[in-house]
């Protein structure tokens, strides 16, 4: 064998072998782990985070367990956050509470949706121990990363999320990465649209909790939903994690709390939403992640 | 098992939603399948051109569908014509090379500008004519390049016109440069048919080395970086001046490591193959000055440029003001080859006015030291990576608005959040900066300690590189930013 043949066989095997390997794992029954890392495999038709939720995806999504998925929620939530020497904020030594008026309205279990960009992340838990303990079904949470009105408004997940799950009440969470935003006519245009979609569906808004002064997209958001159906959070002081925007693991309970109150008291379609004696309950329904920086879904 | 018949059965299909790059991991598999049977050929066997052609076709139906067959046959009649051009003297000769070049460049104008001159045209005269939905054959712009030098070539009798349609189908149709370039010259490849480069061990690491630095260059560096970079010019208006100018940064090294990412590896694996491809770069962000910096910047298109625009126009035989005119037009055609928009036209001929100005102003023989250099470099990274965001922006608002937060919205202070919000983009910002900072000379030192590496790591060095980029990735693979060019 001459050696220009012989170095092509060798760098044949070098290529194939690594990749041979990558490939047999993916396909064998077993996961690796490596420390608290898993060691991820290639698997080309499965993505590791979903997509955003098409017809099909939500078929895709299917092959991914949902100990996988409560595995990147809980990775989510469970990050150590760095508390910044010097801060502004500072927790809440109470709980904001609005008066509860349970007695005003009948007990109806409800199958709830939760969509939103990264703050519905934090939010699962804390509404998952909401709806277990107040007898309701948490369906589905859509976490949009990155995600702004323009996302909700112009894509038609929406839509979709609504002709899956049904839900009877939806709790939707956007405004965080529109602080900044002057382009007010064209996020009411979105905010419009998306109100569009909901239809009948009952439903809450919730305003972002701000880390800092809007330039007016809670107005519009205000504006857009229906008398009672919005909550400004904007004025919430909460703990706030280490990148000085989203709140805390403590700072999302008491956002929950509030959102709860609202809901339970102030709610154009109130239902029981009482704090949970217990928390940390098993997640219930699915959970769909998507990055707006990746799909913008319009 | 079911998943594996699934995947195989998809393996021979084309998906838009998947095209096949060097990137994706089946294609390596493939490839080493595939040196298993080319090792078997002689060096100069028909056959074996056969054979690189079959895979080539193959690797370009995986990426680009149906366009294969419109491919296909601009290589047999570009060997006709080259042919015939040939066969004729004088105004005939040069006739047939107008139509020639023409009839290349209609499948390009057609795919990639025809949406653009419409939208201009119903918005100059108030026309209604409608746009149509057309998807833009992968590599198209390249290889409309490639066959354009192989005519004009034949027409300037540099080169004889290729006499067997396997001989030049191979040169079109080489996978490795197929795509996204680098642009080659039939001149410099077709004589490397009849003598293909010995492979032994030296290349052979040398490809391995090629290969795997652009897989970290492109999956591990480029593809972090861009998801910053797509998160802020997504919405430009949620995002504070820093966060702007990081971007801006992000993306200079996001383009780098993205194209060198790629031409690493194609050319890493034509020196398998026994090719050996032009660099097409050569470490272009330690440039002192933008002239420099073109000659170290996607070389093969900037030699194009120049052999077969700038010095037909005249270069600089037709005095100094025609020079610079000359320049400018080259610049403002490299901005257009880029893409059909106003912000790649204003690009290209911001980067003619930088050269312009240039030439004006500072002698070639002019000596610096040490400090003018380094000055030199910041200036010209700075004015390059300015100039990337409108590259970048998804339309020439987006790149003002970015711009002028950069301007106004800019406190130093919010770096510090940022650290905390952010710290494996500024992490990788760094690592980025070393790496395209550092002189050459010392990158050559690097590489020559990890030549000197026994063959048997190789393996393990790619398993470890490649098992690294899946931990490190998330849903999705980016394409190859040049693939759209």
């Amino acid at each position: 064998m001459n050696s220009s043949r012989r170095a092509i066989l060798q760098a044949a095997a070098i290529i194939g072998f690594p990749v041979f390997i990558l490939f047999s794992y993916n396909y064998a029954p077993i996961t690796l782990g490596l420390g608290e890392q898993t060691v991820k495999k290639i698997d080309p038709n499965t993505p590791i985070i979903a997509q955003a939720p098409t017809k099909t995806s939500f078929q895709s999504n299917a092959s991914i367990s949902s100990t996988e998925k409560e595995g990147i929620i809980a990775d989510l939530l469970n990050k150590p956050y760095k508390t910044p020497s010097d801060t502004s904020q500072k927790p809440a030594k109470t709980r904001p509470r609005l008066p509860l008026s349970a007695e005003k309205e009948q007990h109806v279990s409800q199958r709830i949706l939760l969509i939103g960009d990264s703050e519905t992340g934090g939010l699962i838990y804390p509404l998952n121990d909401y709806c277990v303990m107040n007898g309701h079904k948490l369906e589905a949470v859509f976490t949009w990363f990155s995600a702004s009105i323009l996302n909700f408004g112009y894509s038609n997940k929406v839509d979709e999320l609504l002709e899956t799950y049904k839900p009877t009440f939806v709790i939707f969470v956007v405004g965080l990465n529109e602080m900044y935003v002057t382009d007010l006519e064209r996020r009411a245009e979105a905010a419009a649209l998306f109100r569009k979609k909901l239809g009948d569906t009952p439903y809450l808004w919730v305003g972002p909790a701000n880390f800092t002064t809007d330039k007016g997209i809670n107005k519009v958001f205000e504006q857009s939903a229906d008398p009672g159906c919005f909550v400004f959070s904007k004025d919430l002081e909460i703990p706030r994690g280490g990148d000085h925007r989203h709140p805390n693991t403590e700072g999302y309970k008491i956002w929950m709390d509030y959102i709860a109150s609202y809901i339970q008291s102030n709610h154009a379609y109130p239902f029981n939403f009482l704090p949970p004696e217990r928390t940390n309950f098993k997640l219930q329904g699915r959970v769909i992640l998507a990055n707006a920086a990746k799909d913008k879904g319009y | 098992m079911d998943q594996l018949l699934q995947d195989v059965h998809y393996f021979f299909y084309y998906s838009l939603k998947q095209p096949w790059f060097f990137t994706e991991y089946g294609f390596l598999l493939t490839l080493a399948l595939f040196l298993v049977g080319y090792a078997f050929f002689t060096p100069k066997s028909q056959w074996k051109l056969g054979y690189l052609i079959a895979f080539s076709l193959f690797f370009y139906y995986k990426s680009s569908g149906p366009f294969l067959l419109l491919f296909v046959g601009v290589i047999m009649c570009d060997y006709l014509l080259a042919r015939w051009i040939h066969s004729l003297e004088g105004s005939k000769r040069k006739a047939l090379l107008f139509v020639s070049i023409a009839y290349g460049l209609s499948f390009l104008l057609y795919f990639k500008y025809s949406n653009f001159v419409i939208t201009n045209v119903n918005a100059l005269f108030d026309t209604k004519f409608s746009t149509k939905t057309l998807f833009l054959p992968i590599g198209i712009s390249f290889y409309t390049f490639q066959s354009l030098s192989y005519l004009i070539d034949v027409y300037r009798k540099d080169i004889e016109p290729s006499k067997n349609l396997l001989e030049y189908g191979f040169y079109m149709t080489f996978f490795p440069h197929l795509v996204a370039g680098p642009i080659v010259r039939a001149k410099d490849f077709l004589p490397q048919i009849k003598n293909p480069l010995h492979f032994d061990q030296a290349l052979l690491k040398e490809s391995l080395l090629r290969i795997t630095t652009g897989l970290v260059k492109k999956l591990l560096i480029a593809d972090f970086l861009g998801k910053y970079v797509d998160l802020i010019h997504d919405a430009p208006s949620g995002f504070s001046g820093i966060e702007h100018a990081l971007a801006m940064y992000a993306y200079s090294f996001q383009i780098y490591f993205d194209f060198s990412g790629y031409s690493d590896i194609a050319i890493g694996i034509a020196l398998i193959l026994g090719y050996r491809m032009k660099e097409n770069f050569f470490n272009p962000y330690t440039a002192e000055n933008i002239t420099v910096f073109w000659r170290k910047w996607h070389i093969s298109l900037s030699l194009w440029l120049r052999d077969y625009i700038y010095i037909p126009l005249g270069g600089n035989r037709k005095g100094v003001v025609n020079m610079y005119i000359f320049l400018f037009l080259t610049m403002l055609i490299g901005g257009i080859w880029h893409g059909a928009d106003w912000k790649f036209i204003f690009w290209g001929c911001s980067h003619g006015v930088l050269l312009i100005l240039h030439k004006l102003f500072f002698k070639p023989s002019e000596k610096t030291n040490n400090w003018t250099k380094v000055l030199g470099i910041l200036l010209t990274f700075h004015l390059v990576g300015f100039l990337w965001i409108f590259f970048r922006a998804t339309s020439f608002e987006t790149a003002f608005e970015s711009i002028q937060v950069i301007f106004t919205k800019t406190n130093p202070l919010d770096l510090i959040g940022f650290c905390y919000t952010r710290p494996e983009v500024i992490l990788l910002l760094l690592i980025a900066a070393v790496i395209v900072f550092t002189p050459w000379k010392m990158k050559q030192n690097v590489i020559n300690r990890v030549l000197s590496l026994p063959l048997y790591v190789w393996p393990i060095i790619l398993l470890v590189a490649l098992q690294l980029i899946l931990q490190f990735r998330d849903n999705s693979i980016e394409p190859f930013i040049y693939f759209q060019f």
